[in-house]
């Protein structure tokens, strides 16, 4: 065997395993650049669900303000916004909050449904003190639930907040 | 009687067929958490009800209503997003009114105040019990 072959057979196997390497190399920051991708996306979703609650608690004190003034259309569309925000919420972060937090949502979604059924029901005849205060006691629990929930929401993006500044 | 095609009522509550065993053994399930203080029972906007949510879930709603001059009581089962799974009422299941009073005296939290007023003197023991 002429000198020139083995050159050609040495360079050969030295290309396939730089090949090899690159090829690994190239698949490992992929994966990391994934990786990376998925995280900034789940921190940025978790960010919006922060901000659902943040609305959504802002929109409860309006209604405990409504209630306050007897403003009962503001209170019925009010209550609908806040509806929509608790059912957004457990369709679209459902693994974001833990089974308690999910609970405060369904619990103050539920506070807000009587509120909005009591206000149609009302809007017949005039409303009572003990209506009134059943109204504002169910704003009030409500407002406790999504503040719980929010805390939580807070909570994880705080801390994965500090995780991904620390990698 | 309840049978056949659902009704609402004046609360909007839309009532099913008879009620199954599995749909009483579930009011049976309420009766016995809510006694183990192991439900969140809360009240609503609503006169007379009271409302808890499960497993991140689900939502029951226990309530007391009058119906024909009459007290009438049931219990709602409901998915996350307010869709109605399940409905028993007092026709069904006379459970639905001791699980209502239970709920009720939990919510009002009556023993602890019937403690506080009676005192450590007034707690029964075993020998206040004739049998």
């Amino acid at each position: 065997m002429d000198w020139w072959t083995i050159v050609g057979t040495v360079a050969g196997v030295v290309g396939v395993g730089i090949s090899i390497y690159l090829i690994t190399v190239t698949q490992a920051a992929r994966d990391a650049a994934q990786a990376a991708a998925q995280a900034a996306s789940a921190t940025a979703r978790r960010r919006d669900l922060v901000e659902e609650l943040e609305a959504a608690s802002q929109k409860i004190q309006q209604v405990g303000n409504f209630i306050e003034q007897a403003e009962w259309v503001a209170v019925r569309l009010r209550t609908e916004e806040i509806l929509a925000a608790c059912k957004l919420t457990l369709s679209r972060w459902p693994d974001h909050l833990s089974e308690q937090a999910k609970n405060d949502v369904i619990n103050a979604s539920r506070q807000m449904n009587s509120i909005a059924n009591q206000i149609v029901q009302m809007a017949e005849v005039e409303v009572t003190l003990a209506q009134k205060r059943r109204l504002a006691g169910s704003q009030m629990r409500a407002s406790g639930h999504i503040s719980s929930a929010l805390g939580e929401a807070r909570k994880n993006e705080e801390r994965d907040g500090t995780a991904a500044n620390g990698n | 009687m309840r049978w056949g095609k659902p009704e609402k009522t004046k609360k909007g509550m839309v009532l099913q067929p008879m009620a199954t065993e599995k749909d009483l053994a579930f009011v049976k399930f309420l009766t016995q958490q809510t006694k183990s203080d192991k439900v969140g029972w809360e009240p609503t906007a609503e006169d007379q009800q009271f409302t808890a949510s499960f497993k991140g879930k689900y939502n029951v709603i226990v309530d007391k209503s009058l119906q024909d001059n009459e007290d009438f009581y049931w219990i709602e089962l409901q998915d996350a997003e307010g869709k109605q799974l399940l409905v028993v009422n007092s026709d069904e299941s006379e459970q639905i009114e001791v699980l209502f009073d239970l709920v009720q005296r939990k919510v009002l939290n009556v023993d602890e105040a019937l403690d506080e007023i009676m005192g450590p003197e007034a707690e029964i023991t075993d020998e206040d019990i004739p049998f």
